[in-house]
């Protein structure tokens, strides 16, 4: 079994170099979402006044009936639509792995969103994200919520 | 209807680990000096050309291809760079279609290159998990960037939705997949993972995003690939002069599907591939695929997205993908071979450039030169794909006369 991986080389310089731009960014009309995760700990999706479509990622503007969308608080609690684990991940990950990632379906909505399910050693296995396992949503403590997505995750609803 | 458009050059640069010795744009100009060989013209005779470069993060530059542009001596002539993921390729190949097919040039060279493996991560010491670090930012940055989300476990959740519905592809098939992909990279020169591998190799490699394992995923490489589309009066002019036989573009098509797969009513569907499939097999005329072509090229990134690929191509029933390779459908010497050249398995994936070489691939075929040729084919399919959960597809169809 050989790829090609370790062929030789001419000789050849390397250098460091990194590419880092700094932003001070506006979540713009996700405000409210991000506000109401970091101040009070809640959910929020969005409804289109329309069609009643459920947005979770929320979106201000239903794209299929071009009508704004109504704000919805949520109850915190959804289903796995799909599931892995991940062995491996990003390099500003690998200390945190394994990494159990979903496509979860909030309760009151109508389309997923791809979120980390936090699992204990004994619960990190493939039998244990089935579809239509149900979670819950759990924030970190108020202390350490920055009105990120990172602010809550989701654990198995037993 | 638009004017016919035909390929009338094809060339590649090996797809590797790395290539410490080249930069991206001598790549792409070695790659630009074989292509002309291979059509018997110069860079004079070029009208216009196409770039597929994925990432500005790989090249470490922005605007790559205005560069590029100018080391292969393209200066003072229009050139568009075209950037959708994996599908970067297949993309590349669509636009400079559409130049051609719409009359604006008549000689256009699209040409892809990507010099991945530079990404280098000072804490782990590796270069893949910097490498996808440069991918996540092409996920959404609000959402989905900042959880971690990386290529593997991005395309494994419409494959592991597809085992809740149907209750396959086992890890068995998939294994099949990448036996069959990485043995048939074995003898060609332009693939950066050739190997004879057995079920239990595979079976028996590590988790990288359950159920994919190592050798369920392709592996990025740096590597570039060109064509050359030229208009019927030209192609028929170039390729009287080249003595290659012309390869007519019969169909194409392309679709997005939205950007958060959790919008996706089946999941278990890659809903692009089917959208830009159909569109492709309208415009050709096919209506059975598996029986009307006789070689396809699909983006294989990892095995188990192959498989729902055949079922989203309309290889297969859904469900019932699996059994094209359980059944040896898709194998050398089967009805429909599929990623003869060792698709991105068994080649590697040098994003911006994969779905071109894999083009140049099905026009080998075409011409009767490929390492593993399938006698007399007349019909390829090329299947390019990328982006969150498969978002962007294209299809082409190609065809010799």
């Amino acid at each position: 079994m050989a790829d090609r991986a370790n062929e030789e080389h001419e000789e050849f310089l390397e250098y460091y170099d990194e590419m880092t731009i700094h932003y001070l960014y506006s979540v713009g009309e996700l405000t409210k979402f991000f506000k109401e995760i970091r101040d009070n700990g809640k959910l929020f999706g969005t409804r289109c006044t329309k069609c009643g479509f459920g947005y979770f990622p929320p979106r201000l503007n239903c794209h299929k009936c071009y009508v704004p969308c109504e704000w919805v608080e949520l109850s915190g609690k959804g289903e796995v639509i799909a599931g892995t684990i991940c062995r491996f991940g990003v390099s500003n990950f690998t200390d945190k792995l394994p990494i159990t990632i979903a496509f979860i379906k909030m309760d009151e909505m109508d389309m997923a969103i791809r979120h980390t399910i936090l699992m204990s050693e004994d619960e990190c296995k493939l039998e244990n994200l089935k579809r239509g396992t149900r979670v819950k949503v759990q924030f970190k403590p108020k202390e350490q919520r920055e009105g990120r997505i990172t602010d809550f995750y989701f654990v198995l609803d037993k | 209807m638009p004017n016919r458009v035909a390929i009338v050059g094809i060339s590649a640069f090996p797809f590797r680990v790395r290539h410490p010795n080249y930069t991206y744009y001598r790549m792409a100009y070695e790659t630009t000096k074989k292509v002309l060989e291979d059509a018997n013209l110069t860079i004079h005779d070029i009208d216009s050309a196409i770039y597929g470069i994925y990432n500005d993060f790989f090249e470490r530059q922005f605007m790559p291809d205005i560069i590029v542009h100018d080391y292969i001596g393209m200066i003072l002539k229009p050139g568009t760079r075209v950037t959708t993921g994996g599908a970067t390729g297949g993309y590349a190949i669509r636009t400079a279609y559409m130049e051609v097919a719409s009359g604006l040039s008549d000689v256009v060279l699209c040409l892809g290159v990507e010099k991945s493996n530079d990404c280098w991560d000072p804490v782990t010491k590796a270069r893949t998990p910097e490498l996808v670090k440069a991918i996540s930012y092409s996920a959404d940055c609000e959402f989905v960037r900042p959880l971690g989300s990386f290529p593997a476990a991005s395309y494994v959740l419409p494959v592991r939705a597809h085992i809740e519905e149907f209750g396959n592809p086992s890890e068995e098939s998939m294994a099949r997949v990448s036996v069959k992909n990485h043995g048939n990279a074995v003898g060609n020169p332009y693939a950066q993972s050739p190997m004879k591998l057995t079920i239990e190799d595979v079976l028996k490699s590590r988790y990288i995003s359950e159920p994919f394992k190592k050798l369920d995923c392709c592996l990025y490489s740096e590597g570039a690939a060109a064509m050359i589309l030229a208009s019927e009066k030209k192609a028929k002019e170039i390729c009287k002069n080249s003595g290659k036989e012309p390869i007519w573009i019969t169909g194409v098509g392309a679709g997005n599907d939205s950007n958060f797969g959790g919008l996706r009513q089946k999941l278990w569907s890659l809903t692009s591939n089917v959208y830009a499939s159909r569109q492709c097999f309208k415009m050709a005329g096919i209506t059975n695929p598996i029986k009307e072509l006789d070689v396809a090229e699909l983006h294989d990134a990892f095995t188990g997205q192959e498989i729902l690929s055949y079922e989203d191509c309309g290889f297969a029933k859904h469900g019932e993908g699996y059994k094209l390779i359980d059944e040896g459908i898709v194998e050398e010497g089967g009805e429909l071979p599929v990623n003869l050249s060792g698709g991105l398995i068994g080649c590697g994936h040098a994003v911006g450039a994969t779905g071109i070489y894999q083009g140049t691939e099905i026009v080998r075929q075409l011409r009767g030169e490929a390492i593993r040729q399938v006698p007399d084919a007349i019909k390829g399919f090329l299947h390019s794909v990328g982006g969150p959960v498969t978002a962007y597809c294209v299809c082409i169809v190609m065809e010799r006369s």
